[in-house]
């Protein structure tokens, strides 16, 4: 062993103190899921009219609750993703992204889908002067918060770590306004899925300057 | 510095590039027998065991460097990769979790960082260098000669291991390894580019952990 390594080894022993770990994944996505679920369903009731029956017409068709599911599954998928991506693991993150990526994708398709066969009769009942703008906005302090987050964990993958964490931000203020705009399929994929997927580009530049120190 | 010799350095060394994940239980041992003295030593780090600690840390360099050292070939820059992993791992040891396995939260790490060493410098100054091109040694059989000793380059394709041997082992500018490949500077770069992307692969798919 050359000298100069010995001397490095001592001076990182020399170094070494009782650490604080970051923590359990699980405890970090819920903990995110609740600020950053509690900030955005402050923002859209003090931002404007709610729905009127909205959550009753969750009860009343099974394809509106099944938009509901796989928005909630695909925020927490893509959290958990994130939130992952902070610890150094061997498997390359397309592929440990995959799964929340696919659940984000079929949450799309079934709103295409909705297109052809809305779940509810559209109507502009409900709807918000600029709801894209909503949607974006919402997003951010978690998106905020989640690389503040990240940061005391270790992204190897600082650009995908921000995307999928701006994904999930994003899609919260998107599932959100599924129960406070009005109800249109094309008009939530436009005005409520675009901004939130806009969001992720916008978490991958952050991510890349907040995350990537690595 | 008492430090006794993993037994995983040299495993990992002799191992073939694609050892199939079913092997037998007997190449398993050693990374067994590693994996448990370094869970161990890295749960007492992170506690703040300084003796631990350097331990460990020692242990990890010579690992590090037959890791390096198998894949790379007998680079100068070695020794600054493996002390950039060590210092890496310092900085990343509390993402560790005592509860799971030690091996592939390390080798990620350290293929990450290698990577990340070996392109940030613009030639990685191989010790038996091709000679330049004015030099009729850099034939193709003394870069066969190179290649046959460094086995990340036996793995990539043809085109990507020239524009790699060239311009990172043979110490060639762009420029001159673009005249000897007989490609423009522009598609030499854009090789290069790949083949690096390639070798992030190809580490990125060997199985060194259990």
């Amino acid at each position: 062993m050359s000298k100069s390594r010995q001397q490095l080894i001592a001076e990182l022993a020399a170094d070494a103190q009782p650490l604080k770990r970051p923590g359990q994944i699980g405890r970090q996505v819920g903990v995110w899921l609740l600020v950053s679920a509690v900030l955005v369903g402050v923002a859209i009731v003090f931002g404007g009219p709610m729905r009127p029956q909205a959550a009753a017409q969750l009860a009343h068709s099974r394809q509106f609750f099944a938009e509901s599911v796989l928005g909630i599954a695909a925020i927490v998928a893509l959290a958990v993703a994130a939130f992952r991506s902070g610890i150094p693991a061997p498997r390359p993150m397309y592929r440990r992204a995959l799964p929340a990526l696919l659940i984000l994708a079929a949450w799309i398709v079934l709103h295409v889908y909705g297109i052809f066969d809305p779940a509810l009769t559209p109507s502009m009942s409900g709807k918000r002067a600029a709801c894209w703008l909503e949607a974006l906005l919402y997003g951010m302090p978690g998106l905020a918060f989640g690389c503040w987050w990240l940061r005391q964990g270790w992204p190897l993958q600082a650009r995908w770590s921000g995307a999928l964490l701006g994904l999930a931000a994003g899609a919260m203020p998107a599932l959100a306004m599924q129960f406070a705009c009005m109800y249109a399929p094309l008009h939530i994929i436009e005005f409520h899925l675009l901004p939130g997927l806009a969001l992720g580009a916008v978490g991958a530049l952050l991510g890349n300057r907040a995350l990537g120190r690595h | 510095m008492n430090v006794t010799l993993p037994l995983a350095a040299a495993a990992l060394a002799d191992r073939p590039p694609h050892a199939p994940s079913d092997e037998p239980m007997v190449d398993a041992d050693p990374y067994a027998e590693d994996e448990r003295r370094w869970c161990a030593w890295m749960a007492q780090a992170q506690r703040g065991d300084a003796a631990a600690y350097a331990r460990l840390l020692a242990e990890l360099g010579m690992t590090v460097e037959a890791y390096i050292r198998a894949r790379f070939g007998p680079l100068d820059l070695l020794e600054d990769c493996v002390q950039e992993c060590l210092m890496t791992l310092h900085q990343a040891r509390h993402t560790y979790d005592p509860t799971q396995q030690f091996r592939p939260w390390l080798f990620t790490l350290v293929r990450h960082k290698t990577i990340d060493v070996l392109r940030r410098r613009p030639v990685w100054c191989a010790v038996s260098p091709l000679d330049r091109p004015d030099n009729e040694a850099a034939s193709p059989d003394r870069q066969q000669q190179i290649i046959d000793g460094i086995r990340i380059l036996e793995r990539l394709p043809p085109e990507y291991r020239e524009a790699v041997t060239l311009a990172k082992y043979g110490g060639y500018t762009t420029a001159e390894a673009a005249v000897h490949a007989g490609i423009s500077e522009s598609a030499l770069k854009a090789r290069l580019q790949r083949g690096l992307v390639a070798i992030r692969r190809l580490l990125d798919d060997e199985e060194v952990a259990p």
